[in-house]
């Protein structure tokens, strides 16, 4: 019984990506793509160049961003850093926001009025711009990713035993030869998990490349939207999903077969004991700086007036300002669905990626990562198609977006699910089964005080993830429903902008604490 | 039928309270059986008038029903005075539904083409139109009042949509950075605004794609690549949407940005400030014109035309200065703030026969000089 609920369980991803993405995708392909010509129009050469340039600084923005992640993956996992927890749960707040906070965030250090230029003014220098450029994509994609191997392969580092690095010490291995020896090949899985997840976010970057590359470049993301929103053109965008969704995954398989499993030594933990090295203090103090930029400057903004200056305005104006006129909901129908829906996407996207993550089929991976190329634009018309399809009254398509945040995390849980299998000790485990301990049992108080970290790690991420997500949200709402994201997109589009910088700092706030909260749950009272 | 006729019949069942107003109507009525049929005949005539009433309160709300698509920020805005006159003037109910913005407002329609829910849809801009005109989704209709429209220039030919309100897009400047603004197309070339001006991506954003087909109709089919090529210097760069622009222009990183001549109306109005201006190159304006339209295989057809003509009555036409910060098609009067807006002198305008088969091309064209 409980090893065919396991075997059921290994392929829960693949019943997940048919039901949840591949349904509402392919009644849209079947819908728009009659004749292959569609097909081939997305090769046209315009297309092709896109793909290239997206491709490149792909490839380069990834591999900077896991380099740059390294040393703070050993920081965190290794060293007796202080105000750890807090300080590794600000340090993903950049991977999570929007690519346009994140741009802005940009704006706060490198812009014309930014901290960079601040310092030269203050050296005698004069203002320039040091965006709109090539290597601002790259350094903005870094800033970005690098908390994510800070994350991934941090996890996997603090469970590597101290006693085989100690006895590597007795033997006179210094310090460096360690890491290249023992450690560096250890931590290669999960290294490479960590450059598939900013490859990932970085094939896919829209809003990033176009306002800070300057006038040049574009992705095919951008291209995609195009075709999907201002165009209206779904045969070549549905077209154009497929070829970036084919690359993806195919990516992630090649990259798959690259990856062994190692097993670890038995798990012990061993964070904390080496002395924090003085070369880190740089690094953080650089890391902290940009990786607080974007969300420092979403809640300074929440105090910056119509044409600059300090004030407190913005706050009063949105406290006052008339919430059921721009959602037609009340403020605890929001509260209400902003918590509820993100929870439901993460437990399910959880769920199937724990289950299915243990045993990691290479099909599993390839369509996971397929997912990650479809937009929440692309699948929240395909929900639309698959609600009309199925007779779904308009006043409850939101019922769908759980399912759409579900499958846009899906990528990145499934992911993080795997690098914290790939370091379970799975003796214990085995161990645990032949002395007859019962499935549930197991789960609660062998792997889930292992995975803890990890698990909410993982929930946390995800779900302040979804919660800012727009782009679902707007398309599939329904009259009464509302979250807190759709609020500010509301604001927004009305030009509501002061109203909308109150509210984006609040939630700024917010994802904050949902950190700092994950954090702890996650490493508090070990079992 | 309304629920207000049903008091009008006399009622014994209302007049009184309890068995004395039973007794007064069976006055006369020697035996008790006679006496018991009447009780009961009463209360079940009290259920029968509580039926008649609830049939009547249902009837009211099975009155006509209008379904409208708009987008998020008309749903919010102007919608909220404007729909519930419609429903007192033609004692019905406006169910409003939107999507996001424009796009995703016409990308419902498409999908729904089969079997349509919606009657009216407002808020397709011309390009827009010409893709939903193509997908046949609208239905054309010449509504009787169409002669309030003050511009004919506006009006779609076709009838398929009928324009409600227009805007023109302009350049914005920062009067704190800059003294004298650019006064037409051939200024903005000026090396002095060497990397300062904010463009929207036309591929991406219907700003950016207005701001494409102006100098498309000041420079002509052949000279806008070569105004392009001159102006790429200075452009800092190209952003996905007009709220990404603005609020890279507001932190300071250009002193231009391409946005909409009622910005300095809206800034005044709501902030009371005039730090940011708008100016209209002397060329000639470039007209954002929206429109609303009936759905084809509207269920509701009769009432969809009473809202067309609805849309250009002064009722709803003096609604939208101050909310949707676009001027009204109609001789409204316009409010004071629009003083500060900049003032539309000439208007251009392209064939939309030749923005449909063009289009496209252009757009290729701008992004082959954007990424030389």
């Amino acid at each position: 019984m409980n090893k065919s609920i396991e075997r059921w369980g290994a392929y829960a991803p693949i019943f997940f990506f048919i039901v949840v993405v591949l349904l509402p995708f392919s009644l849209l392909i079947f819908r728009f793509i009659n004749d292959p010509s569609s097909i081939i129009s997305a090769f046209d050469p315009h297309y092709l160049r896109v793909l290239r340039f997206t491709f490149v600084q792909a490839t380069i923005s990834a591999v900077l961003a896991v380099l740059a992640g390294f040393p703070g993956a050993y920081v965190f996992s290794k060293t007796n850093i202080p105000l750890r927890s807090f300080l590794k749960a600000i340090t993903l707040i950049p991977f999570v926001i929007p690519g346009i906070v994140m741009a802005m965030g940009m704006l706060n250090i490198f812009g014309r009025r930014g901290l960079v230029n601040d310092i030269l003014v203050l050296f005698g220098g004069t203002r320039k711009s040091l965006l709109y450029t090539f290597g601002a994509i790259i350094v903005a994609h870094v800033v970005y990713n690098f908390p994510l191997t800070i994350r991934v392969v941090g996890d996997a580092w603090s469970k590597i035993s101290d006693d085989l690095i100690s006895a590597a010490r007795v033997d006179g291995a210094s310090r460096i030869k360690i890491f290249a020896r023992i450690e560096l090949p250890l931590l290669l899985p999960v290294t490479v998990l960590a450059f598939i997840l900013a490859f990932m976010y970085c094939f896919t970057s829209f809003a990033v490349v176009l306002i800070l590359g300057g006038v040049r470049y574009s992705t095919l993301e951008v291209i995609i939207y195009s075709n999907l929103k201002v165009r209206l053109n779904f045969p070549v965008a549905l077209s154009l999903t497929i070829v970036q969704s084919v690359i993806l995954g195919a990516l992630s398989l090649l990259v798959f077969t690259l990856r062994k499993r190692y097993v670890m030594d038995m798990w012990e933990p061993a964070a904390g004991k080496e002395k924090f090295p003085r070369w880190c203090i740089v690094y953080l103090a650089i890391a902290v700086i940009v990786a607080f930029a974007p969300i420092f400057s979403s809640i300074v903004y929440g105090f910056v007036g119509y044409g600059g200056g300090f004030t407190l305005e913005n706050f009063r104006r949105f406290s006052h300002m008339n919430v059921e006129m721009f959602t037609g909901a009340n403020v605890a129908t929001i509260v209400f669905y902003s918590c509820l829906f993100p929870l439901i996407a993460t437990a399910l996207a959880l769920f199937v990626s724990y289950h299915g993550a243990r045993s990691d089929f290479p099909i599993n991976r390839f369509f996971t990562i397929f997912a990650a190329g479809v937009s929440p634009v692309t699948l929240s018309y395909g929900y639309m198609a698959l609600g009309d399809r199925l007779g779904v009254s308009m006043n409850y398509t939101y019922f769908f977006i759980p399912l759409v945040y579900s499958a846009l995390i899906f990528p990145l849980m499934y992911t993080l699910m795997v690098g914290a299998w790939d370091t379970f000790p799975v003796e214990i485990l085995e161990m645990a089964e032949l002395d007859g301990v019962k499935r549930w049992k197991r789960f609660v108080y062998v792997i889930f005080p292992m995975m803890k970290s990890e698990i909410f790690g993982a929930f946390t991420l995800a779900f302040v993830l979804v919660l800012g997500e727009m782009a679902a949200t707007m398309t599939l709402q329904s009259p009464g429903f509302a979250t807190f994201s759709l609020l500010i997109y509301r604001l927004y589009s009305s030009r509501h902008m002061l109203e909308a910088r109150a509210a984006n700092a609040i939630l700024a706030l917010i994802v904050i604490c949902l950190f700092v909260l994950g954090e702890k749950l996650g490493s508090s009272h070990k079992t | 039928m309304r629920a207000e006729i049903i008091p009008l019949e006399p009622d014994p069942g209302n007049a009184g309270v309890g068995n004395e107003s039973i007794s007064f109507f069976a006055a006369g009525v020697p035996d008790r059986v006679h006496h018991i049929f009447w009780r009961w005949f009463l209360v079940y005539k009290r259920v029968v008038l509580l039926l008649v009433l609830l049939m009547g309160i249902c009837t009211l709300f099975a009155k006509g029903e209008l379904v409208v698509y708009t987008y998020d920020s008309f749903l919010a805005g102007p919608a909220q005075k404007i729909f519930p006159k419609f429903e007192r003037m033609y004692d019905c109910t406006v169910k409003a539904y939107s999507f996001g913005d424009a796009g995703n407002l016409l990308a419902r329609l498409i999908l729904e083409k089969g079997d349509p829910k919606a009657d009216v849809v407002i808020g397709l801009d011309q390009n827009l139109l010409l893709k939903a005109v193509e997908e046949g989704v609208l239905q054309p209709y010449k509504p009787i009042n169409y002669t309030s429209i003050k511009d004919e220039g506006l009006l779609d030919p076709s009838w398929h949509g009928i324009p409600y309100d227009f805007g023109s897009i302009a350049i914005v400047y920062d009067s704190q950075e800059v003294e004298s603004p650019p006064r037409s197309f051939q200024d903005l070339l000026d090396p002095r605004w060497r990397r300062s001006l904010i463009v929207e991506d036309p591929r991406t954003s219907s700003t950016g794609l207005a701001f494409l087909l102006w100098t498309v109709a000041v420079f002509g089919e052949e000279g806008f690549e070569k105004f392009w090529r001159a102006l790429k210097p200075n452009i800092l760069t190209v952003t996905p949407g007009w709220d990404e622009a603005f609020q890279l222009f507001e932190q300071g990183e250009a002193p231009l940005m391409v946005s909409y001549a009622t910005d300095g109306a809206y800034s005044y109005h709501e902030y009371g400030s005039t730090r940011y201006r708008a100016v209209i190159p002397e060329e000639g304006a470039y007209v954002q014109i929206e429109y609303v339209g009936i759905v084809k295989g509207s269920s509701n057809l009769e009432l969809a035309k009473r809202f067309v003509e609805f849309v250009l009555m002064d009722a709803f036409q003096k609604e939208l200065p101050l909310t949707q910060w676009m001027y009204p098609v109609t001789d409204v009067e316009l409010p004071e703030a629009y003083k500060y807006a900049a003032k539309i002198e000439k208007v251009l305008t392209l064939p939309m026969e030749l923005i449909k088969s063009k289009q496209e091309e252009w757009v290729k064209k701008w992004v082959a000089i954007i990424s030389e």
